[in-house]
């Protein structure tokens, strides 16, 4: 109980101090709020405005999660071709990389283009920036299964297609969730970068609008709304993955 | 009856390796083989060879009709145990993969009793140690019902007692008949364990692997634990590290 509690402390008493010192280097540096408004200012505006935000955020995070799953499927597809047909590997997985090299900002405005500036074309500018890393850590986790274990299954006459279901797939399982926790993130910022180039609401929006008006306060409110969401789905992923997938973990529970 | 004529095996890679060379050698129905050998000498190529894992690069395997292909069934060193999989899960996957889960699955039961697995049915191999994984390795190659059990180095990492008991248990489950294995063969760098269990032993000379010796071991059928002790167990084990120099 003890332990736990120390364990706990630091990490809520960092936000604590993070805000305590923000309130004092406004005050006696007197900036002015337009540049960094206050944390109290900040929570005014959220507090003030959450429909607003609850509005802007139901649509970023439909468009990043739409996105997501996207992914997710589109990801597991390749990864399965992959290993199923060795030509798709060779031919497609070395193109897979450019896809995480172009900037998710310069690729957005053709999606936007080719697709409407709705939320299909935000849910799939989300989506092409984040295929990639389901891609690796699956293929990763078919991949790196032990000699031995593929000599077991041979010598019990299994086809190709039994070893990636008894065998590869879950041994991907962990490998899977570093893969979907890596591909949250980039959904999030892919879906952002396309309300930035073009759309009139999302948290993008309201971010990019209420630049243009110098309201800092209700763009660090947007900002906090987006971090929050991200973290819940995050933490919702990780608890799915403690819960129901500890047995394919690699670490050895005691 | 499995019988090898002139069998080599060469490994391709950067460096071909000649890992087998002019083998010949028959296993006859109901015997008990051991294949030793140092480090490297070929002796993981043989068995593979011999459960037709892997296909000579010359020379040629038969087996009598007796001996049907498909029951051969492989213990590895390392147990390969599925960690996303408790006991009985791992033992049922050989069954799977030939889809027999409906007529074979009440005999995993048996199996664990046999093997004295009991109540570790739903255990992770994560809890399990080493010996009782390997026992669960062993159940899941016996699973499939098969007429030969091939073994590769089956108890080397384990303790010399845990060892040893599960060398008692294996000849006890094997002449018991509660199962259908009537071949066994049996690879090991350990000179007692190969003295004790085997009907015969095969000494390989290493590189390439060469069989120098074919030794007869004419202990009693019945071992019990204190043959370990006795005069002639001690004559054939020396004979053979002489052989294996
Ligand atoms: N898959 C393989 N590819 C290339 N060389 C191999 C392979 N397997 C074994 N060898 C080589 O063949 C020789 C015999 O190996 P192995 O049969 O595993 O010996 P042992 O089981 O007696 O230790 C060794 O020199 C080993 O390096
Ligand atoms: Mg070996």
């Amino acid at each position: 109980m003890n332990s736990t509690l120390k364990q706990l402390l630091p990490p809520i008493l960092a936000p604590l101090v993070g805000l305590a010192l923000w309130t004092l280097i406004v005050r006696v540096f007197s900036i002015p709020s337009y540049l960094l408004p206050s944390p109290q200012s900040v929570l005014t505006s959220i507090s003030t405005s959450y429909p607003t935000l609850l509005y802007h955020a139901s649509i970023t995070f439909a468009e990043a999660l739409a996105g997501f799953v996207l992914c997710i499927i589109v990801g597991i597809l390749f990864s399965i071709s992959f290993q199923l047909w060795p030509i798709t590997r060779q031919s497609l997985y070395p193109y897979l990389v450019a896809t995480r090299i172009a900037p998710i900002i310069a690729v957005a405005p053709f999606l936007l283009l080719w697709l409407g500036n709705g939320f299909f074309a935000k849910a799939a500018t989300a989506a092409v920036v984040s295929t990639f890393f389901i891609v690796i850590n699956l293929t990763k986790g078919f991949d790196e299964v032990s000699n031995g274990a593929r000599e077991l299954l041979r010598s019990l006459s299994a086809t190709r297609f039994q070893i990636l279901m008894k065998l590869q797939i879950p041994n991907s399982v962990p490998y899977f969730f570093s893969g979907i926790k890596a591909a949250l993130a980039t959904s999030i910022a892919g879906a952002v970068a396309a309300e930035f180039i073009s759309s009139n609401s999302g948290l993008g929006h309201l971010i990019l609008s209420n630049y243009y008006y110098f309201r800092t306060a209700e763009m660090f409110g947007a900002l906090l709304v987006l971090i929050a969401g991200g973290v819940l789905i995050f933490g919702a992923i990780s608890m799915i993955e403690r819960i129901f997938f500890s047995h394919y973990s690699m670490r050895r529970e005691s | 009856m499995i019988r090898l004529d002139d069998v080599t095996k060469t490994y391709h890679g950067v460096r071909s390796t000649v890992a087998l060379r002019g083998i010949d050698l028959e296993i006859a129905e109901g015997e008990f083989l051991s294949i030793v050998g140092s480090s490297g000498c070929g002796k993981s190529t043989l068995l593979k060879i011999i459960g037709g894992l892997i296909a000579p690069t010359s020379g040629s395997r038969t087996i009598s009709p007796h001996t049907k292909e498909g029951s051969f069934a492989f213990v590895f060193q390392d147990p390969i145990l599925m960690r996303w999989r408790t006991a009985r899960e791992n033992v049922r996957l050989p069954l799977e993969i030939q889809g027999s889960v409906s007529q074979k699955e009440a005999g995993i039961t048996s199996v664990f009793e046999n093997l004295g697995l009991g109540g570790f049915e739903n255990s992770y191999p994560s809890e399990l140690s080493g010996g009782m994984q390997q026992r669960v390795g062993i159940a899941r190659a016996l699973i499939s019902e098969p007429t030969t059990l091939l073994l590769d180095e089956p108890f080397a990492s384990l303790d010399e007692i845990t060892r040893e008991r599960l060398n008692d248990e294996l000849l006890q489950l094997w002449k018991s008949g509660a199962t259908t294995v009537q071949n066994v063969v049996f690879v090991t760098h350990n000179i007692d364990e190969a003295v004790f269990l085997s009907d015969r032993v095969v000494i390989l000379s290493g590189r390439p692997g060469e069989i120098q010796e074919v030794l007869t071991i004419d202990l009693p059928r019945e071992r019990t634990a204190e043959i370990r002790y006795s005069e002639e167990f001690n004559s054939l084990r020396r004979k053979i590290r002489s052989m294996m120099l």
